[in-house]
């Protein structure tokens, strides 16, 4: 139980002892000494601790407990997520170099590693709450750390479409982010209340034997699951993810690669056999598998039309995520035929997490590197880096082709397995529509990522001045490169090596993409124009976000302020009930006029009135 | 011992003759130092207190012939005080009242002016029909009229200004000079209240007496409350305060009239207290809050009327004012909360309305009391504070900060 929680706060700790100094070089290796412990002390726990779930009391009057909870799922995710964060934190000591706010970073870095690894090791639903919440305020703090909003962090070009601004400082996406995933949180609260009071758990362990879930119904799962939905960007709420990469990239690779957005569908994952028993879930599963196939579907065309290096990385985690959700729904609606088959089946989903981080990671942190080396953000204006930045452009390689699901790297691996899932439970519920709607998936996905490799290392507006990244940039994210291959070829021994006919649509678009922005680039169509805008418009969502909503809600404070504030409130307490008290307070103030004739018949009156009293009362 | 007193007083009317030559502030702060020895001596606390308001007003300001009325005024108080606590026969206390009219009315008329006559006037001519009442009705109620009794309460309306019998305090506190004025607050009301209670602990009560005494002054503090709120100069915002706070001491008193000893003993701070008692101990501290703060607050003032804007700032009469809006521990605070303590210790729905109403009333008196704060305190420069508004300021706060262990002794 200590070495867990050495584990979660390490970097806690550490974030907290680099605020004693003012020096930016302390701070950075503090926090990433911090990060690399806990890294060491998870793989420790990994290996050498026995499984179980250990706890000592928290609040006692809810249910809380500070609960850690080690499986097969929270033992290699900690493990993941704690070395993933160590090589982002190594790779942001020199990223990060000459920053004006080092001490908000660092501070808010170690606080969202230790909010993450509570997420992956909470075993009580209220525990986990806190690291949700901790990570949903360490997101707004870093994307948003850029305060003095430059235009080289913003995402997106000063334009406006149907008047509503098309672009996002980091102040604004800080606050789109910390908006959705609290939108989502409410509802997230609400349902682990309600798990509380129906069963009087709310222990993950507990819970999957909990014969009262059989009385909560389909509605506060429903509650429970906008939480990781909102988390884990799925449609429609994959808008604030797509306008966070304002942030720094390390920030980034670190939201996008292994933790905070993996934490939604991790717990949609962990929850699912609990679930199970809840009459209805059927409903529940079909919600998040539909869900993740719509958002892997939109967020995969948004990320073959984007125009920003890191947006395109940032549409594929969406997609990813996608994938994830709906392996996990499908995972869910088979567990409800085959129970037995339940755990396997949602470790495929789980080994997905793991697949897509490696390379996410290091895709984030190169891009990061590119963008750093080259100064822009724009894909196009800026090319053939393969001949300034050999060993990036490599390491490029190698992720995007495990990222777009090349066999033999751990992409291919992972995502097949994933997609088994739906494929599968498709096939059983007779939804014809979704192997199509997954084979066309698979066939756009290489094209981006051949886009995003062709039109930056290959061909392109050459630079004069372009290095390859420092050591401690590069060391991480060609490491993690390599990682790809290497966890591809352990999967492919020691779990499954998957060959089914996905693989040809996946080929097919390898080829297409090939083609289109390898051998023969430049090749335009006017037909697909319109869609292309749609698409590049990201589907004209964020005038949904940032235009209407916006609206409707300053429509909706102006109805409260006119209505309650001016009209109830201030009319009532500024106006009716001063305005009743100052006529009253006239009118007895007037009665004194001076005058001693009215004076006495006051008097008069006086006695009349309580002569009256004495005969009534 | 009222034989001290009667020397006092005869004394007084001797020296008297003198008054055209002599500068009346050293005959005023010679008689307030003599009652400050006398309550000493008799054990006489409240008479302490008193005497001093008289000794810091006689040192502050030249008083002419008028000194001699202070002196008068500040004798007829402390004898009263001295009649109730000592059981001495009412008739006394009725003496004294009298003799605290005449004084006050010329105190009221010392500037001379048109405004100080009219208030003067009205102050005599109201306040002489409430003696006359509490009088006759005290001689028919000690024969065994109820009707006595009736008339007595009258009487101390007209005399204390309970509304509708108010009209007159309202001038005399804007037109009649702010000595005058300080001393009809802190002689003239109090001396009034000591004289109330007299009758209240010699009299047998009558329930419909008290009832119909307490709708009138329940009627009297919103009235007072109310019309306050748009009171625009320093003189009406305390004639409206002073109002108000006639109206809770007479609702003490009414209310055991009506009433009686409750079923529950009352308690303050974990001790017994009679009704009565807890009554009569509301009336004192309300004739205690509004005669020291109001004796500090015209005390200060330079003018010839106080139906204006002060001139001078003042800092501590903040102290005094906010003792009036009742600001615990200042000693305003404590006769509202023992009139709750009070009330509560009748039936649930007597005593829920009488809280919601005294509470209500309290509350409604922030505005006023926020307005007269300003006034004294944003006044123009320089502060012209004095011995009387020190030191109303400091006993007004050394009686509410100790009053837990003046309840203790007391009781």
């Amino acid at each position: 139980m200590e070495v867990v929680l050495l584990t979660i706060f390490a970097p806690l700790i550490a974030s907290l002892i680099s605020l004693f100094s003012t020096a930016e070089k302390f701070k950075a290796w503090a926090v990433t000494l911090g990060t690399f412990f806990s890294a060491l002390l998870a793989t420790y726990v990994y290996t050498s601790i026995k499984p179980g779930v250990y706890s000592v009391s928290w609040i006692g009057s809810i249910g809380a407990e500070i609960a850690v909870r080690l499986d097969h799922f929270s033992l290699p995710m900690g493990a993941l997520v704690a070395w993933l964060i160590a090589a982002i934190s190594l790779y942001s000591v020199k990223y990060m170099e000459g920053d004006y706010r080092p001490g908000w970073y660092w501070f808010f870095f170690g606080f969202f590693a230790t909010s993450m690894l509570i997420i992956v090791y909470a075993d009580n639903l209220w525990f986990l709450l806190a690291g949700w919440e901790g990570v949903g305020l360490a997101s707004w703090a870093l994307i948003g750390h850029w305060y003095r909003d430059e235009y080289d962090k913003w995402v997106g070009k000063e334009e406006k479409v149907f008047g509503v601004p098309y672009w996002w400082t980091p102040s604004k996406a800080g606050l789109r982010a910390i908006l959705t995933v609290r939108f989502g949180d409410s509802f997230f609260l609400a349902a682990i209340a309600l798990f509380y009071a129906v069963t009087g758990t709310v222990s993950l362990t507990a819970l999957t034997h909990a014969g009262d879930l059989k009385t909560l119904g389909v509605v506060p799962l429903l509650f429970f699951a906008l939480g990781p939905f909102t988390k884990s960007a799925q449609f429609p709420f994959h808008e604030w993810l797509l306008t966070a990469m304002t942030g720094p990239t390390s920030v980034s690779a670190l939201i996008h690669a292994a933790t905070m957005v993996k934490a939604g569908v991790y717990v949609l994952i962990v929850t699912t056999p609990i679930f199970l028993l809840v009459p209805g879930a059927e409903l529940y599963f079909w919600v998040v598998a539909v869900v993740g196939v719509a958002t892997a579907l939109v967020a995969t065309i948004i990320a073959l039309t984007a125009m920003e290096f890191k947006l395109v990385l940032a549409g594929s985690t969406a997609a990813n995520l996608g994938i994830i959700a709906a392996a996990a729904g499908a995972a869910g609606l088979l567990g409800l035929h085959e129970h037995k088959l339940l755990q396997g089946l949602l470790f495929f989903a789980f080994l997905h997490i793991v697949g897509h981080a490696v390379s996410k990671a290091s895709l984030f942190m190169g891009f990061g590197a590119v963008i750093h080396e080259a100064g822009t953000r724009f894909i196009g204006e800026v090319g053939r880096l393969w001949r300034h930045m050999k060993i990036t452009a490599v390491a490029m390689a190698l992720s995007m082709l495990s990222l777009v699901g090349i066999p033999p790297f751990v992409g291919y691996i992972t995502k097949d397995l994933a997609l088994e899932n739906v494929l599968e439970a498709g096939h059983v519920y007779h939804v014809d529509w979704l192997a199509p709607a997954l084979y066309l998936l698979l066939f756009i996905t290489p094209i981006y990522g051949l886009r995003l490799i062709g039109l930056t290392f290959v061909h392109g507006k050459e630079p004069e001045e372009v290095h390859e990244a420092p050591l401690l940039m590069w060391l991480p994210y060609t490491a993690l490169a390599a990682a790809t291959l290497a966890l591809g070829a352990y999967f492919a021994v020691f779990v499954k090596f998957p060959l089914t006919e996905a693989l040809i649509a996946v080929l097919l678009g390898f080829l297409t993409g090939l083609v289109l922005y390898i051998w023969l680039p430049g090749v335009r169509s006017e037909a697909l124009r319109p869609l292309w805008e749609a698409a590049y418009r990201r589907f004209y969502l964020p005038i949904l976000y940032d235009g209407v909503l916006p609206l409707l809600y300053l429509w909706f404070s102006r109805f409260i302020y006119v209505v309650f504030d001016r009209g109830l409130f201030d009319g009532l307490y500024h106006s009716v009930i001063p305005g009743v008290f100052e006529t009253l307070s006239n009118w007895a103030r007037r009665l004194i006029t001076g005058n001693i004739s009215l004076y006495v018949q006051y008097g008069v009156v006086g006695i009349l009135i309580t002569l009256l009293l004495l005969v009534v009362l | 011992m009222i034989d001290l007193f009667a020397y006092l007083i005869l004394a007084l009317s001797a020296a008297a003759v003198v008054a055209g030559r002599l500068e009346g502030r050293y005959v005023a702060a010679a008689t307030s130092a003599m009652l400050l020895a006398i309550s000493a001596y008799l054990g006489l606390p409240i008479g302490v207190v008193i005497s001093v308001v008289a000794l810091s007003l006689s040192l502050d300001w030249r008083m002419g012939a008028f000194g001699f009325a202070l002196a008068f005024s500040v004798s007829a108080t402390v004898l009263a005080a001295y009649v109730y606590y000592a059981g001495a026969p009412p008739v006394y206390g009725l003496i004294a009242l009298a003799l605290a009219t005449a004084a006050v009315y010329g105190l009221l008329a010392m500037e001379r002016t048109r405004e100080n006559v009219e208030g003067a006037m009205k102050y005599l001519v109201f306040s002489g029909v409430g003696k006359v009442l509490i009088v006759l009705g005290y001689a028919l109620a000690a024969y065994g009229w109820v009707q006595g009794l009736y008339l007595a309460v009258l009487g101390f309306m007209f005399e204390l200004g309970i509304a509708p019998f108010h009209a007159w305090v309202v001038d005399a506190y804007a037109l009649g000079s702010p000595r005058g004025a300080a001393a009809l607050a802190a002689f003239s009301k109090v001396t009034a209240l000591f004289v109330l209670l007299t009758l209240f602990s010699s009299l047998p009560g009558d329930g419909a007496v008290g009832l119909a005494a307490l709708v009138v002054a329940l009627a009297s503090m919103l009235v007072a409350n109310v019309a306050g709120l748009t009171a625009k100069t320093l003189g009406r915002v305390m004639a409206w305060s002073s109002i108000a706070h006639m109206s809770y001491a007479l609702a003490a008193v009414a209310l055991v009239w009506w009433l009686g000893e409750p079923e529950k003993t009352p308690q303050l701070f974990g001790i017994y207290v009679s009704a009565a008692n807890l009554a009569a101990l509301v009336v004192v501290l309300e004739a205690l809050t509004s005669g020291l703060a109001k004796a500090g607050i015209f005390g200060y003032l330079t003018t010839a009327f106080s139906d204006l804007l002060p001139p001078r700032r003042s800092a501590l009469n903040v102290l005094n004012i906010l003792s009036l809006l009742g600001l615990p521990p200042l000693l305003g605070f404590w006769p509202k909360l023992f009139l709750v303590l009070l009330a509560l210790s009748y039936p649930a729905a007597i005593a829920a309305f009488l809280v919601l109403w005294i509470v209500v009333n309290s509350a409604m008196t922030t505005p006023y009391y926020l307005r007269a704060l300003r006034m004294v305190a944003e006044a123009p420069s320089p502060i012209a504070d004095n011995i009387t508004s020190s030191y109303t300021a400091f006993v007004s706060t050394a009686i509410g900060l100790v009053m837990p262990l003046v309840v203790y002794v007391l009781f």
